[in-house]
């Protein structure tokens, strides 16, 4: 089959736990006809399901029980086939799905066939909260649609350039071999999507820029070090708990001490795993919130609040930092997704002191900051400091169009 | 005289000093633990140390104090009964080094005896620092936090610079470890609780992903004494090397064998992390001290980071860098960044130390903490 | 930590092996029982136990404290003691010997632990328990007396019998009954006593052979078994006019047998044989045995000890495996098929924790226990004692340090 049209549309699905994020984007263009989010999938609440679906300049608000994300396919899909009704370029060609943890396979985007999705079994229990559903939803799209062409786009492709000393942990050849150990990465999307706008936006050669990119979201987060259009490295190791302090992750820890807390405490590894990846964190130690936002908002009343914005921009400075030594000073700093574009006051404490590392942020742009890609560095800044946000549907259909054109040339 | 003692549950080593030019110098003697297990051979061992010397004092390195031992403690009494208080924190330590001390006590009971702690120095870590991101429960239930190590080492490199410098000091020993320094005060410290984070050493890990750890125990059933043995004894240079060797004779083969040179590369890149982590901490950058009993042997590995961050201005001299001095720059003139490395031993900076505490009369000195 | 004990069990090897080949060379008569005991207690005390005590019945105890009063580990070793009057174990020749392995690896754990300085949670307590075949009142005066008062938490208990480095779980039970036949016995036979005895007891002990052949069995611990053990006649008596005789019966039993059930399977038994003769009275009952112990305590002691298995989930059972075999050990889980141990009290009855654990094989009698043997069990008996109530140190190893 080839694609004898001069666009493709690209129905973008990226799950997450609860939610299923989604856009038509038509290619090689990038235009957006659709975009949505069903949110509260699958989850056995009170509250019912919402999907948000924009389209044709509208926006629509649906209430309805969705219990998981294939029932959530099926009415977006619905939704869609209402509009393609009232506007015939609202259709779509081909499926894209983001993978958040593929482990050491798919170190590009790939079309999903029986092999690719024996393949993705196989790393079922890598990311064992967010792999099953997205499976889960490429199979339903499989035995459902057999005639659209699927991608998936993994998260931690572009990691995958990471050199040897920094994605080699200390521990025996034989168990980095027979587990496949290694600092995988991830955010690898967005981080490889705020790299390009960003070069984009300041006309420049990304082959030539040193990028250290901060993805700071409600949930995870992690800050990349990019060299050349190449990530070299990223603060996510094997898994996304190492690294910055996040919502309830702990991060960077000493692995003597989840030891000593299991034995002192009686916990099995699955209560232990629970604790470090959802009650530390922020959570950990403010208790009453997990969002970084409500510290922010509290810093100056309460301790607990101020000590957990420290040590979340005392980890975000330390890997900017650590960074900058590897880049030999980096010529773009960019901050994104919901905390990196959502909260001025993060980055100017994540900048501050930084100068000795050629990093110098103009505190009234940085403060004026509303929506679009922006430049906040202060003239005499010898690495530009930018915000972008993320878009991770578009580079995920940039990605699977790349792909589809490979595939296409290559029969 | 004065003697050093630094014990470990294999063997004791005990320094003395003998005057030479330019100072007094260290005569280090080693003897296995198990041979000075009663009184009287421990008695004959020190004498036979001591000669015809009047022993005046005995220091000894010890290396966990808790939260109680803001300095060097003379030992008696009150310091037994706190440093009891210890063992669940420091298990395997803590017992061993008391019974130690006790018996030093009892079979030399006028001299005085003074405890110089690894970990006192770090007391004074800023919170931010010193808290893991975890529940509060979990801290107050264990009073687990960054207690630091190489105390001593790094508290005699921040004395060589003026208080508002902004130093990083690095250790090499069993262990590296690496410290930045402001105001004659830590700010931060890559070795916390154990040396499962931090830098890797000959068998144990280093900074590792906690989640590797969850891996394996939830997917692949490995309990936590499988794992910790595995992280201690079987990974860091041994595990990505295989060779079970010293990392004195390990470095000669680095850049010969693709697996040594690999692990010193990582070895490298963790250094760089923490010097990445002190200097944002401190904002900036103006010493950097190399010490720590095997600094003189890691030149090479010194030698190549500073050569990595030449960019900031740090200008590093060639190899070899041949000096009698104990104290001696590493870099030249016009550099902006200085670096020095500091051959002083354990035991010179512990006898410099003890020579400040008024050890002629056996007393104890209220701890700060 | 493994390094650790590793270091330490090396500094103990010379001491074991000369306490070993003393012990092993002791030729333990009934009369000797204290100079043996004297000897133990003498090694404890040299080897720098926090206490030692006898108590009244005989016991060894051996105590290293705990860092805090949490939780205690028990390891129990026993002393075949043979019946003063008989002179021989029923069965064997002589006492074999082979407790004399599981008394020096528990002396010389206690040792260890208390050589590697290894903080315990709470007390290691060493006992040697002498024991007459059968009976079982030094445990329970172990429990009644010294551990009663200690008011200890006691979360297992180690029996160091011969297990072949295996984890043993349990074992059936086994006790000792008579079945005692009265009656006029000789009233239709010629008056040739011998010959109308062995008549007249015949039947009995053919059927409890047949009997003997069919009992039940059980997947883990094996089949019961019963063995006639002794036959005393004690008729004849010209006043009283009636005779009696009785059949001693050593039984193995699975825990789905009772005491009670097997008394009366053996009343039934014996009435069945007797059934065409009215006046014979037949009863059973549970034996037991008047003991004066070395120290000069006299009790009666009822010859039953219970079947018992614990579950292999039990926390200190997992426990204590995954401490054997993290460490080199090829260990399993086992049941004892002929052994009876302390457990019949400690876990049938108690229900404290118990396992197995030791060198040399109950299977086989030619197994000689050396002294390397000896130090592989206290080495695995250190383990389980430290993963079971040691604080464990994380992170950290001697060469770090």
């Amino acid at each position: 089959m080839t694609f004898s049209k001069s666009r493709v549309n690209i129905l973008v699905l990226n799950c997450g736990s609860s939610s299923l994020k989604y856009k038509i984007i038509m290619m090689p263009s990038g235009t957006e006809l659709v975009r949505g989010e069903a949110e509260r999938v699958g989850i056995k609440a009170e509250d019912i399901s919402v999907i948000t679906h924009y389209a044709r300049g509208k926006k629509r608000v649906i209430k309805t029980p969705l219990a998981s994300h294939s029932t959530a396919l099926k009415k977006i899909l619905e939704l869609i086939a209402d509009d393609a009704g009232k506007n015939k370029n609202i259709t779509f060609d081909i499926f894209a799905h983001r993978y958040v943890h593929p482990g050491p396979f798919f170190t590009r985007p790939a079309m999903v066939d029986k092999v690719v999705l024996r393949k993705l079994k196989e790393t079922l229990r890598l990311a064992a909260i967010h792999n099953p559903i997205i499976y889960n939803l490429i199979e339903f799209c499989h035995n459902e649609y057999h005639g659209i062409k699927q991608f998936v786009v993994s998260d931690t492709a572009f990691h995958r350039t990471i050199p040897r000393e920094f994605a080699t942990y200390a521990l025996s050849l034989k168990i980095i071999k027979k587990y496949h150990i290694r600092k995988i990465g991830f955010h690898g999307i967005s981080h490889r999507y705020v790299m390009e706008e960003a070069c984009k936006f300041l006309k420049k050669d990304r082959g030539a820029q040193r990028i250290i990119s901060c993805h700071l979201g409600a949930g995870g987060s992690s800050v990349s070090a990019i060299n050349g259009g190449r990530s070299v490295n990223n603060s996510m190791g094997f898994t996304p708990l190492e690294g910055l302090l996040m919502n309830t992750r702990c991060g960077d820890i000493d692995p003597g001490m989840v030891f000593y807390i299991m034995a002192k405490e009686r916990f099995s590894a699955q209560e232990a795993e629970n604790i470090f990846n959802n009650k530390s964190g922020v959570l950990g130690i403010l208790s009453s919130s997990s969002d970084l936002r409500d510290a922010i908002k509290d810093m100056d009343k309460n301790s607990r609040a101020k000590m957990a914005f420290n040590i979340y921009t005392r980890r975000v400075r330390s890997y900017i930092s650590f960074y900058s030594l590897i880049l030999k000073k980096a010529d773009i700093l960019v901050f994104t997704d919901s905390l990196g574009t959502g909260s001025a006051i993060l980055r100017q404490a994540i900048c501050e002191n930084a100068a000795f590392l050629g990093i110098q942020l103009n505190k009234e742009k940085n403060a004026r900051y509303n929506g679009g890609i922006s430049n906040i560095s202060s003239r005499e800044s010898e690495t530009k400091i930018l915000i972008v946000p993320t878009d991770e549907e578009t580079m995920i259909a940039r990605e699977s169009y790349k792909e589809l054109i490979r595939n296409v040339n290559g029969c | 005289m004065l003697m050093v003692v630094d014990y470990s549950p294999s063997d004791v080593r005990i320094w003395s000093f003998r005057q030479a030019r330019g100072g007094r110098c260290p005569v280090l003697f080693v003897k296995k633990s198990d041979e000075i297990q009663d009184d009287k051979s421990l008695k004959g061992y020190i004498n036979s140390i001591a000669g015809k010397n009047k022993i005046d004092a005995i220091s000894f390195r010890v290396l966990f104090g808790g939260d109680y031992f803001a300095g060097p403690t003379f030992i008696g009494a009150r310091f037994f009964s706190r440093f009891a208080k210890l063992i669940d924190l420091f298990p395997f330590y803590v017992p061993l080094t008391l019974e130690m001390l006790k018996k030093f006590q009892r079979v030399f009971p006028g001299i005085p005896l003074i405890a110089f702690f690894e970990t006192s120095f770090f007391l004074r870590l800023p919170d931010e620092e010193k808290y893991y991101a975890l529940p509060f429960e979990y801290y107050r239930n264990s009073k687990i936090k960054k207690w630091g190590f190489h105390g001593i080492f790094h508290e005699a490199n921040a004395g060589y610079f003026p208080a508002k410098d902004k130093t990083i000091s690095v250790v090499f020993d069993k262990q590296t470890t690496i410290c930045a320094i402001c105001d004659k005060r830590p700010l931060s410290i890559s070795l916390g609780y154990t040396p499962l984070e931090g830098v890797m050493s000959r068998t144990a890990c280093g900074a590792l992903d906690p989640g590797i750890v969850f891996y394996l125990m939830n997917v692949h059933n490995f309990s936590i004494y499988e794992i910790d043995e595995m992280l201690k004894k079987e990974s860091g240079f041994k595990g990505l090397t295989g060779y079970d060797m010293e990392l004195n004779d390990m470095l000669k083969l680095n850049g010969k064998d693709d697996k040594v040179s690999l692990a010193f590369d990582v070895f490298r890149s963790q250094i760089l992390k923490h010097i990445g982590d002190g200097i944002s901490v401190m904002g900036g950058l103006n010493n950097m001290v190399f010490s720590g009993n095997c600094a003189k042997a890691f030149s090479p590995i010194i030698y190549s980071t500073l050569k990595k961050l030449s960019f900031l201005g740090i200008n590093v001299l060639h190899l070899p860098w041949d000096s009698n001095k104990n104290f001696n720059g590493i870099t030249s003139g016009e550099s902006k960044i200085q670096a020095y490395l500091n051959k002083t031993g354990l035991a010179e900076i512990i006898l410099q130390k003890s020579r400040h505490m008024k050890y002629s009369g056996k007393r104890e000195k209220a701890p700060k903490a | 930590m493994k390094e650790l004990i590793k270091a330490k069990a090396k500094g103990l090897n010379g001491p074991l092996c000369k306490f070993f080949s003393k012990v092993k060379n002791f030729d333990l008569e009934p009369a000797r029982t204290a100079e043996f005991m004297e000897l133990i207690s003498a090694e404890m005390i040299a080897l720098d136990f926090d206490k030692v005590i006898k108590d009244k019945s005989g016991n060894l105890i051996g105590v290293i404290k705990g860092y805090t009063n949490k939780e205690s580990v028990i390891l129990l070793s026993h002393i075949d003691i043979m019946p003063a009057n008989n002179g021989k174990l029923e069965g064997r020749q002589g006492p074999r010997g082979d407790f004399k392995a599981g008394v020096v690896s528990s002396v010389y754990t206690g040792a260890l632990v208390k050589r590697t300085m290894l903080p315990l949670k709470g007390d290691l307590i060493i006992c040697c328990i002498p024991r007459l075949e059968c009976c079982d009142y030094g445990i329970k005066y172990l429990f009644n007396d010294f551990l009663k008062t200690g008011k200890k938490n006691i979360k297992g208990v180690i029996l160091c019998e011969p297990t072949d480095f295996n984890l043993n779980l349990g074992h059936k039970g086994r006790m000792e009954y008579e079945i005692v036949v009265k009656g006029r016995l000789n009233r239709n036979f010629v008056e040739n006593r011998g010959m109308n005895m062995l008549g007249t007891m015949f039947p009995l002990i053919s059927e409890l052979e047949k009997v003997s052949k069919e009992l039940p069995s059980d997947l883990n611990l094996g089949r019961s078994g019963l063995r006639i053990k002794d036959v005393r006649y004690s008729g004849y008596r010209p006043q009283g006019g009636a005779d009696e005789f009785r059949i001693v019966v050593d039984r193995m039993f699975i825990p789905e047998e009772t005491e009670g059930s097997i008394l009366n399977r053996a009343k039934t038994i014996a009435k069945a044989v007797y059934k065409q003769k009215p006046d014979v009275m037949v009863s059973t009952l549970l034996a037991r045995e008047r003991v004066k112990t070395y120290t000069g305590l006299e009790l009666v002691s009822e010859k039953e000890l219970k079947p018992w298995f614990i579950e292999s989930h039990q926390p200190f059972v997992t426990g204590s495996l995954k401490s054997l075999t993290e460490n080199g050990f090829k260990s399993s889980f086992g049941y004892w098929k002929k052994t009876v141990t302390e457990g019949s009290y400690t876990y049938a009855e108690l229900k404290i924790p118990t396992v197995g654990f030791g060198a040399g094989s109950e299977n086989d009698l030619d197994y000689i226990v050396d002294e390397a043997k000896v130090e592989k069990a206290v080495y695995g008996q250190t383990l389980i004692v430290h993963r079971n109530i040691g604080v464990p140190t994380f992170g950290w190893s001697c060469d770090d340090i």
